[in-house]
């Protein structure tokens, strides 16, 4: 997926003007970043929106882009960012989707859906701060100094928040196998 | 409850961070220690299923889509800026990107908090029950962090910058994302509070003319900085906002606008990073954001 060198001539064909280069880094990329996204968020509407958004500002800021640094990892934070700022502005909306909201029945339908339903129900039983290690850890497959950098946190925080978010994880995974009553 | 030395080995271990020798260690935890063992299975099965539920096709058209935005945007990459900066003011466009995703989309925050706080309403209250409830729980929570950060702190202490965010208009301002950004550059800040600009500013005419680059009757009384300043984008945009018209139809901003004091203020390092903190659209949408404002230095910043 990473070709540093590929994704470097790109950029400077889109800052030289042409701004068709762009193509191929979204082609490169939109499938890893959709599937955070996805994650992070829980719908599809939402992950499209939130991909769709960060390409288009990461775009509009190529200029700012360290050359030094991997592309990918500069899109990655924006992608992040872009879906942090909605889980943020939604946790503050009318429409709350609270951890806690979840009705059990509905928890309990989504037992017989397939694997990665489960696993994006279960993902969606955690607060969010414990929701974004997991997937960027899982997903984006950052090393746990990448994600300090994306969260802004410190790694320790970051190491402790992935080992308390596994565990409850498995909690829900747990609950959710449980026979009804 | 598992020790935290084991904690990481498991941790590391499942993700597969471990020298031999440490692989060696866990396997000794794993074998002396029923809860570590216990807790590494447990977790080991969640890092099973989270691998195998892989990543997820996105939409068929999701590249179209955003080409066709890229071909839209207005803001190319490497779009030359009007006119550069002052030379005395090396500041270059970088400076200009500041945080703006989070707050672009911290509106929902703002708006929430910020019309509870504008009218009067009482703060939401931490015990209520409901959504909201738990939304301003957060939010409060974070605003309370906020007003105990040492930025904050130090601009309660400075009397000019008290006065400052004691004005509701600039506080709107600060919750503009293009305003923020005008306020947090050296030279766009000092045009912002240049008694030149400031003068100019209580004319109505002059405000929808220089957020479209128009001549006005004032730019021959204008600092030349000044006039650099209102070549650049970030700062029309900013003028153009409702929260920076309203601010200057305040004769009272505009005088403390205008105080030389006010000018320092936004050139310290305090009011820098309270530009920068995240939190700071929160604090803006909060109740208690006066009562933390004038509470006395030993005092709690919030009530």
């Amino acid at each position: 997926m990473d070709d540093g060198h590929d994704d470097g001539v790109c950029v400077a064909r889109c800052l030289g003007g042409d701004r068709s280069a762009f193509e191929p880094l979204v082609a490169r990329y939109q499938r890893v970043l959709y599937t955070v996204a996805l994650r992070l968020l829980g719908n599809p509407e939402d992950a499209r929106d939130a991909t769709q958004n960060a390409f288009v500002r990461a775009f509009e800021r190529l200029s700012t882009y360290d050359q030094s640094r991997k592309f990918f990892s500069w899109m990655y934070r924006i992608a992040v960012n872009e879906c942090l700022n909605a889980i943020r502005a939604r946790r503050l909306g009318e429409e709350l989707d609270d951890d806690l909201a979840i009705a059990p029945q509905l928890f309990e339908r989504v037992a017989a859906r397939e694997l990665h339903e489960r696993v994006q129900s279960a993902l969606q039983r955690l607060t969010p701060e414990y929701r974004e290690v997991v997937v960027l850890r899982h997903y984006g497959e950052l090393s746990y100094e990448e994600i300090a950098v994306s969260l802004n946190l410190p790694v320790k925080t970051v190491k402790s928040r992935l080992f308390t978010a596994r565990q409850r994880l498995a909690d829900v995974l747990a609950a959710h196998e449980r026979p009804l009553s | 409850m598992i020790a935290p030395e084991h904690e990481d080995l498991i941790q590391r271990g499942l993700d597969q961070r471990l020298t031999p020798d440490e692989q060696a260690k866990l396997r000794v935890v794993l074998t002396r220690f029923p809860l570590a063992r216990e807790t590494h299975q447990r977790l080991r099965a969640v890092v099973g299923e989270l691998e195998q539920s892989g990543q997820v096709d996105p939409p068929a058209d999701l590249t179209a889509a955003v080409m066709r935005d890229v071909m839209a945007t207005t803001q190319a990459p490497a779009a030359p800026r009007p006119a550069p900066l002052p030379a005395s003011h090396p500041d270059d466009g970088r400076r200009l990107t500041i945080r703006r995703v989070w707050y672009g989309l911290a509106t929902a925050a703002v708006i929430l908090l910020g019309v509870t706080w504008f009218f009067g309403v009482p703060a939401i209250d931490v015990g209520t029950e409901g959504t909201i409830g738990t939304a301003g729980h957060q939010a409060e929570g974070l605003a309370r962090a906020f007003f105990a950060s040492d930025a904050f702190a130090a601009l309660r202490r400075n009397p000019a910058a008290r006065d400052l965010l004691a004005e509701r208009a600039f506080r709107e301002m600060l919750a503009n994302d293009d305003c923020r950004t005008v306020l947090g550059d050296p030279a766009l800040a000092a045009a912002i509070t240049h008694p030149t600009f400031v003068a100019a500013l209580a004319d109505p005419s002059f405000l929808p003319a220089a957020t479209v680059g128009a001549a006005t009757p004032h730019d021959a009384t204008l600092d030349p900085q000044v006039r650099a300043a209102l070549t650049h984008p970030v700062m029309r945009r900013a003028l153009a906002s409702v929260a920076f018209q309203a601010a200057s139809r305040s004769d009272r901003l505009r005088a403390r606008l205008a105080d030389p004091r006010a000018a320092a203020v936004m050139q310290t390092p305090e009011f820098r990073a309270v530009l920068a903190d995240d939190r700071l659209p929160l604090a803006l949408g909060s109740a208690g954001f006066d009562a933390a404002l004038h509470a006395a230095p030993g005092d709690p910043p919030h009530p």
